[in-house]
């Protein structure tokens, strides 16, 4: 499990932005409150201070993304580009096709920077289609220990559903998120305390890049909220269980 | 959706009770909005005002503009899907009214019209033709839309006593008349109570639970000057009204109308918040199939509360109850 924290970006420039939804949208805490493209292809530069390791997307509307890491003066390539595929299609079974929407997020780790970079970020949409991206965040990813097998994954609907007078229901969707919650042990005196009292506690509620396993599917990131904070169990002599709630933000 | 400009030291902020991103992005920043409504002056006529109460906005939507500003110009807007079709509700002046750790709460004031018409004034013609004269540029200042006005139009016949609200003074005449009048930016409407002012057929996939049929006491004896007009109920309430005319016959005939106004059933019609805002005036019909029997109804809409907390707009007005 990752945390992205501090946060590193000073600033963010795209080489187009729609008037109503500019490239700052992308440093609040909203996902849905977009930084909007004028085509289907832009780019975005990311110029961060001190020490970094990871950048993490939410709310993207791309088919694919290519990030490059260089130097603060755009001279020298670090981190050569790297493209990954949104589009989302699997086909790990054999007889079920997830040809669901796109991923909406993207983390990547792209490996120790110890000095100011700057990460540039290719968007691709489909034709016909406007690049969108709601949150970025880039800067030091805390590596955890995945959390146990018990690890939750669910949806919170905000909808709004009502009984009509025959008995049918009137539907408002809205918008429906995603939580997780699980338990992680930790190495009591390093990880414990810098997640609860250098992280958590710093920050409250306010919300976090997070990737709640290791593993490769996009599906894992998630900007989310300390839905309820963290509790722990100093159970070993050493190492401690914690318990995590987190609310995807919209 | 509901879409909200406020001008907050010379800078429109586009906010809303939840993130909506259409040609800009509204942000979600109100807490609460207290339900506003449309209601009429009486149940058989008169002016449909509009009833603002406050508004509690999340305190960081000011974190630029720190303290609050004390007053804002705001213009309340209605959608079901863009910014383009969206309907106005309200355009006016917020003025703070409290402040804490979490919210900024603001009242919300409308256009006021304080203009009067002298006492000893005399109007002889016909209805329209008075609320046109009372909507002049010495007077309200507004445009008359008299589209849905009842014809021919009634005569109104009768000298002002002591100074009165230009206001007050149209929505007495029009209530006298059985007609509502209701203001839609610089435009007063006159719509005729007995008529329609747009209709509108739904079905029970349109309105939610809990909608309430009525019947009020019934008025036996109707009087306004020197007249009096006794109803079909020998029991019941009696009503006295001034007159806006000084002929028996013409008295007696409003009178008449505003007894078979009073007399009908009242329906509370709870819908959910979806498509155009119903105007006063607009006639809504159904079928409602889940009382004893399958029942036809309709009601012409009188007064109109929304709540944009619960999704829900609830409509009131006199109509006709039937079975199928």
């Amino acid at each position: 499990m990752k945390v992205i924290y501090p946060e590193r970006i000073s600033s963010v420039l795209a080489d187009e932005a729609n008037a109503n939804y500019p490239d700052d949208n992308v440093l609040d805490n909203h996902p849905k409150k977009v930084w909007k493209a004028t085509s289907k292809d832009a780019q975005m530069k990311l110029t961060c201070t001190g020490a970094t390791n990871a950048v993490a997307l939410f709310n993207v509307t791309a088919d694919k993304i290519t990030i490059t890491v260089k130097n603060a003066a755009e001279t020298a390539t670090l981190v050569a580009a790297q493209e990954f595929d949104l589009k989302g299609t699997d086909t790990y079974l054999e007889f079920i096709q997830d040809l669901g929407e796109n991923w909406t997020q993207l983390w990547y780790d792209y490996g120790y920077q110890s000095d100011p970079i700057v990460v540039i970020i290719d968007f691709e949409a489909a034709a016909g289609e406007i690049v969108e991206a709601g949150v970025i965040r880039c800067g030091l990813a805390i590596d955890f220990l995945d959390p146990g097998f018990q690890l939750q994954e669910g949806l919170k609907d905000y909808s709004i559903v009502k009984q009509l007078n025959n008995g049918a229901i009137y539907i408002r969707k809205r918008d429906t998120v995603r939580s997780f919650a699980g338990t992680v042990t930790m190495e009591r005196d390093r990880e414990f305390y810098f997640l609860v009292r250098d992280i958590v506690q710093a920050v409250g509620p306010q919300p976090l890049a997070w990737r709640i396993t290791d593993l490769d599917n996009y599906d894992w990131a998630v900007f989310a909220m300390a839905d309820k904070m963290p509790s722990g169990t100093h159970n070993r002599p050493d190492h401690s269980d914690i318990k995590f709630n987190l609310l995807e933000v919209i | 959706m509901l879409l909200i400009e406020m001008t907050i030291n010379g800078a429109v902020n586009y906010i809303s009770q939840e993130g909506i991103a259409l040609t800009y992005f509204w942000e979600p920043k109100i807490m609460q909005f207290d339900p506003p409504r449309y209601d009429i002056a009486h149940d058989y006529g008169g002016y449909v005002s509009p009833r603002f109460g406050s508004i509690s906005l999340f305190p960081d939507l000011f974190e630029d503009d720190w303290p609050p500003p004390i007053s804002c110009a705001i213009t309340i807007k209605y959608t079901a899907t863009t910014e383009g079709a969206a309907e106005t509700l309200f355009t006016g002046i917020a003025h703070l009214s409290q402040l804490d750790i979490g919210q900024v709460k603001y009242d919300l004031y409308g256009p006021s019209y304080i203009t009067t018409t002298a006492g000893a004034t005399a109007f002889n013609d016909t209805l329209v033709n008075v609320v046109t004269a009372l909507c002049g540029g010495a007077h309200l200042n507004l445009t008359l839309d008299s589209t849905a006005a009842r014809g021919p139009s009634p005569n109104v016949n009768f000298t002002v006593s002591g100074d009165q609200l230009d206001i007050d003074l149209v929505s007495a005449i029009a209530a006298f008349y059985t007609h509502l009048i209701y203001i839609s930016g610089s435009t007063l409407y006159l719509v005729d109570m007995l008529g329609d002012n747009g209709t509108e057929t739904i079905t029970e996939f349109d309105y939610l639970q809990g909608t309430t049929y009525e019947y009020q006491t019934p008025v036996s004896l109707a009087r306004a000057g020197d007249r009096a007009q006794a109803s079909g109920y020998p029991y019941g309430n009696e009503l006295t009204l001034a007159a806006y005319h000084d002929t028996g016959a013409n008295v007696d005939d409003c009178l008449d109308d505003i007894m078979t106004v009073l007399h009908k059933p009242r329906v509370r019609l709870k819908m959910p918040l979806l498509g155009s805002l119903p105007v006063p005036g607009k006639k809504i019909s159904w079928t409602d199939e889940s009382l004893a029997v399958d029942t036809d109804m309709y009601i012409r809409t009188r007064s109109v509360r929304y709540d944009f907390d619960r999704e829900e707009i609830t409509v009131e007005g006199e109509g006709a109850i039937a079975a199928t």
